[in-house]
């Protein structure tokens, strides 16, 4: 069920109306009667899956349950049990089983080693936080960080490990082996391992208390906007969410609304378009002349950013209307003068949370030039390795150690050429580092974009030493066009003329304006939903 | 204190008033769409009909103007006759409809119009739609020649192969009510239908993109191709097709057909939609050939014996029951006269489409 698809649009709605509509008891009824009278129209389906579970009762049959009808099922007893639960509490309920809903909607047998493993977290930081004794506060700990990483890394990296070993093996003459595992990689498993991470680590701290309630915990963990591709949760901006009292608001539904409207469009309209230039030169870069590989690179640039910023506002923008607020993940990265920046820009979630589980433990910056050299190296590569089990990756985050040990080091130059860091501070100094960063970026998406080694230095072949071959793989209007977009919206909001804007305009010319940005989205969209490039990480 | 909530009572009233303009105009636009497709603007329903339609209405116009398109009597001395070409790519790149008007006019000494009404992908089912959507629209065509495409006629699902064709936002109710009446599970495609009906700028958007800015879409994507055929309605091989290595090209067909004839079964649909051509051309008086358009002998050869068998018998039971030509052409070219197996070149078109005149055309319907 992906953002971009009828099927989220659906479910939302329904999860959406079903819980804004918990307190009022003519509302309650409403609901019920919706979800009973669906179920009735789902009979057959129904009675056909209970005999099965009958006859052979097992999780894979359960499965098969239909999430529409799973959710109708929860809509409808929510809105019964309300009445002992309370509305707080109920909404809890309702979000967090529609959230595993979402989840199993995927895989159901992947949405029960989310629950296992999150109920297990709880207990853990329930026990580190009772306890007084360090070794077995540590103990815990170390139990916790074990489970989730060991899960990552068998459910990620164990084919990557095992195919690696088994090629360093051949190379040297040994025969293959083929030890590669039958295993589904779970859907956002990268996200929802380091959310636990953060809480454990945070309760062992003592930087945030242990959550009491089972529920509230899981719900932190699987609520459905930043479940499969974030952002990144920390516990201490979440759970004490889950606490407060939720009420209807307009003006947080508007600014709902208006990030959803901005994420389908930054999806639809650019990363998917982005992607008819990009993919095919990609496939097979061999095949195309250099301006093509240069096009196709502009193009996933784009591509990347649009496809997860888009994902994150969509979350944001869901969250929000549910009376959630999540952090930003993303602050313009391409207007990033310098690499630090644009990490402090781009998928915030993730740097931050390296920052401060990782880099910062690891010695951050505080010892000498050497070590903040190493301990930048270790970070970026680990946080390469993070996005996927490849050795392009592992380049991809090597490769952005060096530029930001490269930047260090240039910093510290300019630090004795006072006139040469006044210059970079001018506006053609300040656009030129915007160039070279952005430029720096986009080359680097080339490893992370390239399914193998031989295909990443073709494309870069293809890139610096002139080649004849085919053309763009579509008229480069498109993307020309797309840029423009892209940088006449930096220039809005940048300026701050939006903001100034959105308050002035009259209530119908914003209403036009968030249908034409919808319908926009509609039309441009090249073919039928492509998934989120972060969907897999 | 007392002007602040009064500020944010009115902040709450303009988002409440913003969402519901944007609830009504989004709605409002989706169902203006709705509408105005359903009343009828086929450019966007259905653009290769469309365009094809406009073309094959200016020609017979242009050829006879005394003569109202909608009008349905016998076709008077003086007027010319059309000739109508119902295929796939073949067809469309296979006949030189200029050519067969020239000789049919030179042999008969009648006015002819010939149009090529073929579109790519299309077998029996497609046929069938395009035939009775240009009966209902007043074009009675004096002969029509119904290329069979073997390879669509067959399929092993509740759909025939040609399914994946036809697609669901391009049909109407009536399309949809005609493939329910030759057995066509249109059980699924309803819901889908009217799913496309409610959002057509979505479902439409590659149809509206391509009259708006076709360059916006991949070759794909793009339902304006039948702007690019000629005054007869045929097709021409572009450059960069005519370029690709012929080896290479008969690879690509072999990739695209050999599934579908190394198991290939007939389909009762699609032999249902040949049948109910040949039954509507009879209702409306047209003469009928059935046409299997040429074939290279490496595409021949992936037909399986039993699949041609059960092709042949079929057609043999069609001609007997409803009394129509059937002419075989497959083996009137050589490999060297096609681009990969099946799509006949250029130089060899013009050749072929002469030939099939005074072989196939000319003792069929005007030298009884």
């Amino acid at each position: 069920m992906l953002f971009n698809s009828g099927d989220f649009f659906f479910f939302f709605v329904a999860v959406f109306v079903g819980y804004w509509s918990l307190p009022r008891p003519w509302l309650r009824l409403g609901l019920v009667a919706a979800a009973v009278s669906y179920l009735i129209s789902r009979g057959d389906d129904l009675t056909g899956l209970a005999t099965a579970l009958v006859q052979a009762p097992s999780w894979p049959t359960l499965a098969r349950l239909d999430w529409r009808c799973a959710l109708a099922g929860i809509i409808g007893l929510v809105s019964v049990l309300v009445v002992r639960l309370g509305v707080d509490r109920a909404r809890v309920w309702l979000l967090l089983l529609s959230s595993f809903t979402f989840y199993a909607s995927w895989n159901g047998q992947l949405a029960a080693i989310i629950f296992v493993t999150t109920a297990v977290d709880y207990l853990v930081a329930r026990g580190m936080e009772q306890s007084q004794r360090p070794v077995w506060r540590r103990t815990l700990l170390v139990a916790s960080l074990v489970m989730n990483l060991g899960l990552l890394a068998y459910f990620k990296y164990a084919n990557f490990f095992l195919e690696s070993l088994d090629r360093a093996l051949q190379a040297m003459g040994a025969s293959a082996r083929h030890w590669g595992l039958d295993v589904i990689l779970p859907i956002g498993i990268s996200f929802y391992t380091f959310e636990a991470i953060n809480y454990t680590v945070d309760v062992y701290r003592r930087r945030v208390p242990a959550e009491r309630n089972l529920a509230n915990f899981m719900l932190f963990i699987t609520f459905f906007p930043h479940l499969v591709a974030g952002p990144i949760v920390r516990a201490r901006d979440f759970l004490p969410q889950i606490h407060r009292p939720k009420r209807w608001d307009w003006l947080r539904l508007q600014l709902g609304v208006q990030l959803v409207l901005m994420g389908l469009f930054k999806k639809m309209a650019i990363a998917d378009r982005m992607a008819l230039f990009a993919d095919p030169v990609f496939a097979n870069p061999e095949l195309y002349n250099t301006g093509a590989a240069w096009l196709a690179t502009l193009a996933y640039a784009l591509q990347i950013y649009c496809d997860f910023s888009g994902y994150s506002d969509m979350a944001l923008g869901t969250a929000h209307m549910l009376g959630y607020k999540l952090a930003p993940n993303f602050n313009m990265p391409y207007v990033a003068a310098n690499i630090s920046e644009f990490w402090r820009r781009w998928h915030i979630s993730l740097s931050s949370w390296l920052r401060d589980y990782l880099f910062i433990p690891l010695g951050g910056s505080r010892g000498s030039m050497g070590q903040t050299c190493r301990n930048l190296l270790i970070t970026m590569t680990l946080g390469g390795l993070w996005h996927g089990a490849s050795w392009t990756f592992v380049v991809w985050g090597v490769l952005h150690g060096l530029v930001l040990i490269l930047h260090r080091l240039f910093q510290a130059y300019c630090q004795t050429r006072p006139r040469l860091a006044q210059w970079l501070r001018t506006v053609p100094g300040t656009a030129a580092r915007i160039v070279l960063t952005f430029t720096t970026v986009a080359l680097l998406w080339v490893f992370f974009r390239a399914t193998t080694f031989t295909a990443a230095l073709t494309m870069f072949h293809h890139l610096f030493v002139p080649h004849a071959g085919l053309g763009a793989p579509l008229h480069n209007r498109s993307l020309w066009y797309t840029v423009l977009l892209v940088v006449v919206c930096h220039v809005v909001a940048l300026r701050g003329w939006w903001k100034a804007w959105s308050v002035r305009l009259p209530a119908p010319a914003m209403g036009f304006g968030y249908a034409t940005v919808l319908t926009l989205a509609l039309v441009l969209a090249p073919d039928s939903g492509k998934a989120f490039i972060y969907f897999v990480f | 204190m007392s002007r602040r909530p009064g500020r944010r009572h009115g902040l709450h009233r303009r988002c409440r008033c913003s969402l519901a303009w944007a609830a009504a105009i989004a709605i409002g636009l989706q169902a203006g769409l709705a509408v105005t497709l359903d009343r009828g603007l086929v450019v966007l329903r259905n653009g290769p009909f469309h365009d094809k339609y406009q073309r094959l209405c200016q020609r017979l116009e242009g050829a006879a103007r005394a003569e109202p398109l909608a009008s349905r009597g016998p076709w008077r001395a003086g007027v010319p006759e059309p000739v109508l070409i119902l295929g796939s790519s073949r067809s469309a790149y296979g006949f030189r409809s200029g050519v067969m008007e020239e000789r049919l006019a030179a042999e008969t000494g009648r006015p002819v119009v010939v149009y090529n009404f073929s579109m790519y992908g299309a077998g029996p089912t497609m046929h069938l739609l395009n035939l009775r959507r240009l009966v209902q629209r007043g074009v009675r065509p004096s002969v029509v020649l119904v290329e069979v495409l073997p390879p669509l006629l067959g399929g092993s699902g509740p759909e025939p192969t040609e399914g994946r064709w036809l697609y669901t936002h391009r049909l109407d109710r009536d399309d949809l009510l005609t493939l329910e009446a030759i057995g066509f599970p249109t059980e699924p495609r309803w819901p889908v239908w009217r799913w496309s009906f409610w959002v057509p700028w979505y479902t439409q958007r590659f149809a509206i993109l391509s009259r708006l800015y076709p360059t916006l879409l991949p070759w794909s994507c793009r339902e304006d191709w039948a702007l690019d055929t000629d005054a007869w309605g045929d097709s021409h091989l572009v450059a960069s097709a005519l370029a690709t290595r012929r080896d290479e090209a008969i690879g690509r067909t072999y990739g695209e057909y050999h599934a579908l004839l190394s198991d290939f079964q007939l389909h009762a649909v699609s032999v249902a939609a040949l049948r109910a051509i040949l039954g509507l051309c009879r209702e409306e008086g047209i003469s009928v050939a059935l046409v299997l358009m040429p074939e290279g002998p490496a595409f021949r050869s992936w037909y399986p014996a039993s699949a041609w068998a059960a092709i042949q018998a079929m057609l043999s039971e069609v001609q007997r029951d409803y009394g129509v030509p059937v002419v075989s052409t497959r083996d009137w070219l050589t490999e060297e006269d096609f681009l990969d197996s099946h799509h006949i070149l250029p130089s060899s078109a013009q050749r072929f489409s002469d030939r099939f005149v005074r072989e196939a055309l000319l003792p069929a319907f005007y030298r009884y």
